[in-house]
């Protein structure tokens, strides 16, 4: 596993517009053969920082390593990047064959080898018999295969794919999502992959570098980002979440206690917090139990009422009015919800030790 | 008030009601065509009945085209010096046009500005400053002299090369303004693409943007060369009679050697290769996005 390690890293790389710190000191390591995604909203630098490691934009600070040689000052087509650009960016003028064996042609590979190639890499993206069309007179979802076919030809060191599925509606983008992913299992290759879409980045990647402002706030695998995020950012970005305000009142190894709404609750936490100190907490609403006769064998519980509930086939969503904590989002699956949820009910909300997690506060 | 207008008289029809919408707007082009019809196609039909019935009823002036050495000349010039003039009339408009898609919106304004200033200024009004400049004694010929590149004066003017010169100042902006229009909707993130896929900037260049702007060179070089083959005061001035191009000839025909006929048959050869041209161009690009319309 060693000399898995570190293909790619990126060290402190910043790059400004202006006033505007578009990326700001990121550091990354991605492994060989990694799924990695950078996710964030718009604005974030994930795109920003995209183009600096495919070599269009110039980092003003930090740089970038490939196996542990630096490549910061190489031009983009020096680098051996493929890459799926945003919209995909096919030549129109050249047929799909054509636009597939591009990054062949300027490398000044023999007609005969090219051929061979171009037609495995069609193969691989299962668009044979396509191959004499031009790109207006494919679908997305096609248009989509031949940027691909087109990224992987010339056998890049590493693939680049920013936003590749935006375009497509939602259906194709779940095919697509699958088909991407077991395309990377086929090929072997690191795949770096940028969108905004939160769905994408957990269903898909091996890790996933969360970006705000600029800055990398967290990096993990889809679970660990989803189960442990560190801050309220990541906890509301990835998924829903209730945010609870609270002191703490005693702390041991296992957890600690704290008050919120006058209220006393308990949260298990390998590193507690100090007493009487601020703590944030993040409640998944699919994490919270509800019943509406007797209280729930949890933890922590208190009382509310329903004040907005909808039916969402596999689950209900429920907005629950709490007088210690205000309104509560709370998800239950259809099948396990053992009352008929209606506005004004009252309902008693309980959760474990270990539903919710301590988050850092980075909203505030 | 509406009870009261109801009462009244019935008012006139509206003109609209009465021609209907379609009715009103033939109407408003109707002066334009009837003065299009006594000032340009009456004429222009004249001029072709003329060339078949002067001096005599028949297709003798057209046989000249064959036989005559004198008119043979005529066209083999023009056809050259338009040729010419195109080629590097395009050039010279390809790499404004290029550098104007890449340049900064300010920097383009003021680009724009200058593309666009030569088009009011009056072609002979430029076509003298040519001289000026070009004239054995003009300053172009004092600059070479000073600067011992040459030691007789260069015959910059009087002959096809200044004519040419002339012809391509005028041009450029014929040529710039399209192959913008058709640069601008080049997505040049595509020129990007390439250089990611591992294109080098040259590359780029031939493989991707060259080609996309390919029906741009061809409809500016259509329509400048269009535009070259009736060019009649550049030629008048710069060639100083030595230099004989179509429009001149016609003139020199008409007024003054008075052979109506031969005048009119070169006339409506001009028109046709005009014509023909524009359906060739026609045929390749599309009009409107050539002048950047829609």
């Amino acid at each position: 596993m060693a000399e898995l390690k570190n293909e790619l890293a990126l060290r402190g790389l910043s790059k400004s517009y202006g006033a505007a710190r578009a990326v700001d000191g990121v550091s990354l390591d991605i492994g060989r053969g990694e799924f990695v995604t950078l996710l964030g909203p718009s604005g974030s630098g994930k795109t920003t920082l995209l183009m600096m490691i495919a070599g269009f934009v110039e980092p003003d600070a930090g740089e970038i390593l490939l196996d542990g040689r630096g490549i910061t000052p190489l031009p983009p087509e020096r680098r051996e990047f493929g890459m799926v650009f945003q919209g995909y960016a096919l030549f129109p003028h050249l047929s799909v064959a054509d636009n597939v064996a591009f990054p062949l042609k300027v490398r000044g590979i023999a007609r005969a080898e090219s051929e061979r190639r171009v037609d495995e890499a069609i193969q691989l993206v299962k668009l044979g018999g396509l191959e004499r069309r031009l790109p207006r007179e494919l679908s997305g979802g096609q248009q989509q295969r031949v940027a691909l076919a087109r990224a992987l030809v010339f056998r890049p060191r590493l693939l680049l794919l920013d936003e590749p599925l935006s375009a497509l509606d939602k259906k194709l983008r779940g095919e697509l999502q699958d088909e991407l992913k077991s395309l990377h299992r086929t090929v072997g290759l690191t795949f770096i992959y940028v969108t905004h879409d939160q769905e994408e980045a957990l269903s898909m990647s091996d890790r996933v570098a969360i970006l705000h402002h600029g800055k990398v706030v967290q990096v993990g695998s889809p679970g660990e980002l989803y189960e442990r995020p560190a801050t309220r950012f990541v906890a509301d970005f990835l998924g829903r979440s209730n945010f609870i305000r609270g002191r703490v009142a005693s702390a041991d190894g296992g957890g600690f206690r704290y008050t919120a709404g006058g209220l006393g609750f308990v949260q298990a936490d390998a590193t507690a917090p100090a007493a009487a100190s601020d703590v944030l907490i993040a409640l998944r609403p699919e994490k919270i139990q509800i019943a509406a006769d007797a209280a729930p064998e949890t933890a922590n519980s208190l009382a509310g009422r329903i004040e907005r509930w909808s039916y969402h086939g596999t689950s209900f969503q429920m907005t629950v009015t709490t007088d210690v904590l205000g309104p509560l989002q709370v998800q239950v699956p259809a099948w396990r919800c053992r009352f008929e949820p209606r506005d004004g009910l009252a309902v008693r909300l309980g959760w474990d030790a270990d539903a919710a997690i301590r988050v850092g506060d980075d909203e505030a | 008030m509406a009870s009261v207008s109801a009462a009244g008289a019935a008012p006139a029809l509206p003109l609209r009601s009465r021609l209907g919408t379609r009715g009103v707007y033939w109407l408003f082009t109707t002066p334009a065509v009837l003065l299009l019809a006594a000032f340009y196609f009456y004429p222009l039909l004249s001029v072709l009945w003329t060339s078949v019935t002067e001096p005599k009823p028949g297709l003798g002036n057209y046989a000249l085209l064959a036989t005559s050495p004198a008119i043979q000349h005529v066209l083999v010039t023009t056809a050259r010096i338009c040729a010419l003039t195109t080629a590097v009339t395009i050039l010279l408009g390809y790499a404004v046009a290029y550098a104007l898609v890449h340049l900064s919106p300010r920097a383009r304004r003021w680009m724009f500005l200058g593309v666009l200033l030569p088009l009011w200024i009056s072609v002979l009004a430029r076509a003298f400053a040519w001289v000026t400049l070009l004239r054995t004694e003009g300053l172009v010929n004092q600059l070479l002299l000073e600067l011992d590149l040459t030691r007789e004066p260069l015959h910059l003017m009087w002959n096809e090369l200044g004519i040419t010169i002339g012809m391509i100042h005028y041009m450029l902006p014929y040529a710039i303004l399209p192959l913008y229009a058709n640069m601008r909707g080049i997505d040049l993130r595509l020129v990007a693409a390439a250089r990611g896929l591992g294109a080098t900037r040259g590359q780029s260049f031939r493989h991707v943007f060259l080609p996309l702007s390919l029906p741009g060179i061809v409809g500016a070089g259509v329509l400048v060369f269009i535009f070259s083959l009736g060019f009649f005061v550049t030629p008048a001035i710069l060639g100083g009679n030595r230099v004989l191009m179509i429009a001149q000839y016609i003139s020199i025909q008409i007024l003054e050697v008075v052979r109506w006929g031969i005048g009119a048959m070169m006339a409506t050869v001009l028109m046709a290769a005009v014509l023909a041209l524009m359906a060739l161009l026609a045929r390749i690009v599309d009009f409107r996005r050539l002048f950047g319309v829609g």
